[in-house]
């Protein structure tokens, strides 16, 4: 039968190792002769408390603080622990920057709202107006640069490109004759999306084997 | 805890002294926790030493919200848990096996062997926190408020883990092999969680 004696069982740990009071010791006694439950729960944590741990001897205990202490060591001069609140020490300013540093990104901020840039005034670092004006650079020079924004060119520039670019096709049209015209003539293009790469790389080399053939 | 926190600031701030002095104060304490939980030298010395490595190596991070043996017990046990996990499994061997490897000389060593056999096979089916719980209140003496902070629960919650592991060793160890179906259900029911 479940014993339900709360204060007995808390006491038993204490009873089993010896450090009740004379009268608590009796007490519990008295009871434990007459419950089955008690007396079976005593035995278990007597049991646990017989089950010993062997003692790895005094040189294993010894020498304990060296071999922690060499691992520490190790392990710290080997990966240096990241620190954020060491980081944050390094980083701490003293106030009179802080605020100057507040202070000027105010400035820029308020700056750039009354002026603010112009939408496409990103600088094209390649090729600007003024540059090809200025310096007067032909066509070929302008296009042997990578443009980064047609939108930047003027018109003349883009009939100065329009015409270099006819001319060079014009060139390929006629090396590649009816090739290139049967490419020019088709739109290929939605059939083309349709083909998995195996497809394509079996018309490209049926493509090369027709370029050979007519060359 | 005074004395503790002058080592560790002692130990923290390079002095060997003050390390080496809180290391052969817990080192005891530590290895017989760690031996109950893993049964077996090798992997109790080797979890005291990671043990330490890892509380001196996170010593900064010490909040002194527990005691630092509390701490100590805390990582123990998290480093404990999977070795303690797999020797759990091991444990369940057959007793003719356990017997002839003991070689018992009388009746009354096999009789306490046997026992302490049937009690070992009892405690690994307990519940994990169940059984963490027990070891630490019936062989480390631990207060349930320690327990409380070691296991990271409430008072009652250690109480009533502690409870239902032993009504359940009880069972358990009068009707070994009657109670062996179906018994870890029943004890990971009763299991108490924050």
């Amino acid at each position: 039968m479940k014993c339900t004696n709360n204060n007995i069982k808390e006491l038993l740990p204490k009873y089993r190792k010896n450090s009740l009071s004379g009268e608590e010791k009796l007490h519990i006694e008295k009871h434990v002769k007459t419950c089955e439950d008690c007396r079976i729960e005593l035995s278990v944590l007597r049991m646990m408390g017989v089950d010993a741990v062997p003692d790895p001897g005094e040189t294993f205990w010894a020498e304990m603080p060296d071999r922690v202490y060499r691992s520490v060591q190790e392990q710290k001069a080997r990966k240096p622990r990241f620190s954020f609140g060491a980081l944050v020490e390094r980083m701490v300013l003293p106030r009179w920057a802080l605020a100057a540093a507040a202070a000027g990104v105010a400035l820029t901020v308020s700056w750039l709202v009354m002026h603010p840039l112009p939408k496409d005034s990103a600088p094209s670092a390649l090729l600007t107006e003024e540059s090809v004006y200025e310096e007067g650079i032909a066509a070929d020079a302008v296009l042997a640069h990578p443009v980064q924004n047609l939108a930047e060119l003027t018109s003349d520039q883009l009939a100065a490109v329009d015409a270099w670019v006819s001319s060079e096709l014009s060139g390929i049209a006629s090396d590649a004759g009816t090739t290139m015209a049967f490419v020019f003539d088709t739109d290929l293009t939605e059939d083309l999306s349709d083909l998995n790469p195996r497809e394509v790389d079996r018309l490209a080399t049926m493509l090369q084997k027709l370029v050979q053939e007519e060359g | 805890m005074d004395e503790d926190l002058d080592l560790i600031k002692r130990a923290g701030a390079g002095e060997r002294e003050a390390f080496d002095d809180l290391v052969l104060k817990y080192q005891k304490p530590l290895y017989s926790l760690l031996y109950r939980m893993v049964s077996n030298r090798e992997d109790a010395a080797d979890l005291l030493q990671k043990t330490f490595i890892k509380a001196f190596t996170a010593l900064s991070s010490f909040e002194q919200r527990s005691s630092f043996k509390t701490w100590l017990y805390q990582i123990a046990i998290n480093l404990a848990k999977n070795i303690y996990r797999a020797r759990s499994r091991a444990e369940l061997v057959s007793l003719d096996d356990v017997i002839i490897k003991r070689n018992p000389r009388t009746l009354d060593a096999l009789i306490a062997k046997e026992s302490r056999f049937l009690l070992r096979r009892a405690l690994v089916k307990l519940p994990e926190k169940q059984r963490i719980t027990l070891l630490l209140r019936v062989q480390e003496d631990k207060k349930f408020e320690e327990i409380a902070d070691i296991m990271h629960c409430s008072v009652g919650t250690s109480k009533a883990n502690y409870h239902h592991a032993v009504q359940k060793l009880k069972t358990l160890m009068k009707e070994p092999e009657a109670t062996e179906l179906g018994s870890k259900e029943r004890g990971e029911a009763h299991e108490v969680h924050e």
